[in-house]
């Protein structure tokens, strides 16, 4: 403890502790993140916005609803749920192409000939 | 009118979720969606279905003429989500992708596809690496090559944080030597009288895109007959080139995006940051779509393993993989559109000449490396195959 932190009362250097410590976290996170460049980066271009380079608290289970990588999966996976539910009811809504504008098939059946 | 609104809801409260503001992000949604809606109308007319010119790359070409000559306000770039657009077609992409196809595939077509797939990334990515790129452009370049071009292209970007230049030149040197070989390797399997189930797996093996590939496959099986002197069915080129393109290659999408995902954390980033990374942050940097492609993936291997191939063909591929497949289309338009719009073509040029060579190089082994395995190794299996 230095001289200074000695004429202090205790609480008042454990705050200055624990802003030191969360001045290193904030740090070591900025060193950490540097060098992706995020608005320059397909993977977290758009996250940039939100609480990824502003705060340094550890994400927790708000991720799951703040971030776009888990948004992407929701929307991916609440599709395939609800295509399935469409397929099982024998529903022919989807094979009539409205709900996606046109039936695009992977083996569609035009044969080019150009021979 | 019933599709805008339920992409505009989900999409708006999904964007708002973020952290983006719905005031700024639905006028510029649904000048993506207008676009959009265009590029279909375009992607149906018979000159573009001819060249294969899908909604998304000819979404590519009209986002970058607008943004290079025309230019646009800055207030509209809310909506061009790039990322979370791809992820989302990403997830897509998953479910039109059982495992289960891995066992109809057999073990033949999953080898060559394997032996392939390692070995033309391996050549792009270190040819990359020689000639000074970046390695994020050449894990991206890499994957383009090696699997379905351009989703793995896409794939890849976001699974190693590329800069967001990188996915359009991977995709623009895919679609280049795609279209090349469309005529090209029908018209040589032809020159040497192959088989038509030989030169399916010849095209599936060595092809970029999915669409391309197709194409070629088609043409070279209509020529098969006596006039021609091409043994084989046309549907034997078709099933020769989907066992290997669409089902054994395609496949590596997701290996190849989880594989380079965490060396990216573990190995790169580490290195980049210059210190280490602890356990929570591979966790936390890792991309979580790379989960939801194969969490997806396994939904419909679940849905799908009761069926026959047969009935997955009749029943399941219509009835389920063809909608999922036509909203991934979307997905993938809506995220090709705003990589043109966002995307400025000094910028392109600056890549310079190297990624050119390093994917040349790759493109000449996997032609190659393609034709020992369809015709010298597997010729007599491929001769024979059907779906």
């Amino acid at each position: 403890m230095s001289a200074s932190q000695a004429r202090r009362a205790p609480w008042v250097v454990h705050l200055a502790e624990e802003e030191a410590r969360q001045r290193s976290i904030k740090l070591a996170k900025f060193r950490l993140d540097t060098p992706l460049k995020p608005t320059n980066h397909v993977g977290i271009v758009s996250e940039v916005t939100t609480e990824d380079t502003v705060s340094p608290s550890a994400p927790g289970w708000k991720e799951l609803w703040s971030k776009e990588d888990w948004w992407a999966v929701w929307l991916g996976l609440g599709t395939v749920i609800i295509a399935y539910a469409f397929f099982k009811g024998g529903s022919t809504y989807f094979l009539a192409g409205r709900c996606s504008g046109e039936v695009v098939n992977a083996f569609p059946t035009r044969r080019p000939t150009l021979r | 009118m019933v599709q805008f609104i339920v992409f505009l809801g989900v999409l708006t409260f999904a964007a708002a979720s973020i952290g983006q503001k719905p005031k700024a992000f639905i006028p510029s949604f649904l000048f993506v969606y207008v676009l959009s809606l265009i590029l279909f109308a375009a992607g149906n007319w018979d000159q573009a279905n001819r060249y294969n010119l899908e909604p998304p790359l000819l979404g590519l070409v009209l986002g970058l003429v607008i943004s290079n000559l025309i230019g646009l306000p800055k207030w509209l770039d809310a909506g061009f989500r790039v990322e979370f657009y791809i992820k989302v077609g990403i997830v897509l992409l998953g479910a039109t992708l059982p495992f289960t196809l891995i066992i109809w595939a057999g073990p033949v077509a999953i080898i060559q596809a394997s032996i392939v797939s390692i070995v033309t990334f391996s050549v792009i990515f270190f040819v990359s690496r020689r000639l000074g790129l970046d390695r994020r452009l050449a894990a991206v370049l890499g994957a383009g090559g090696a699997v379905c071009g351009v989703s793995a292209a896409i794939a890849v970007a976001g699974a190693v944080r590329a800069k967001k230049e990188y996915a359009p030149i991977a995709i623009s040197l895919v679609v280049l030597w795609a279209i090349v070989l469309i005529f090209v390797l029908p018209l040589v399997s032809r020159a040497m009288h192959l088989p038509a189930g030989v030169g399916g797996a010849w095209i599936g093996t060595s092809e970029f895109a999915d669409a391309a590939g197709l194409a070629a496959a088609q043409t070279y099986g209509n020529l098969a007959g006596p006039e021609t002197g091409i043994p084989g069915t046309p549907d034997q080129a078709l099933a020769a080139y989907t066992l290997i393109k669409v089902i054994g290659r395609d496949m590596w999408i997701g290996i190849w995006s989880l594989v380079l995902a965490l060396i990216a954390v573990t190995k790169w980033e580490k290195q980049e940051a210059g210190g280490r990374v602890q356990v929570s942050q591979i966790w936390w940097r890792f991309p979580k779509f790379i989960i939801g492609f194969l969490i997806a993936s396994l939904l419909t291997t679940l849905i799908v393993h009761a069926y026959t191939l047969g009935d997955y063909n009749k029943l399941v591929k219509p009835g389920l993989i063809a909608p999922i497949t036509a909203l991934r289309t979307w997905a993938f338009t809506f995220s090709f559109l705003s990589i043109g719009l966002t995307t400025r073509v000094k910028d392109f040029v600056s890549a310079g000449s190297k990624p050119f060579l390093a994917f040349a190089v790759g493109a000449i082994v996997s032609i190659v490396l393609g034709f020992i395995l369809s015709v010298l190794v597997f010729g007599p299996y491929w001769a024979s195959t059907d779906l």
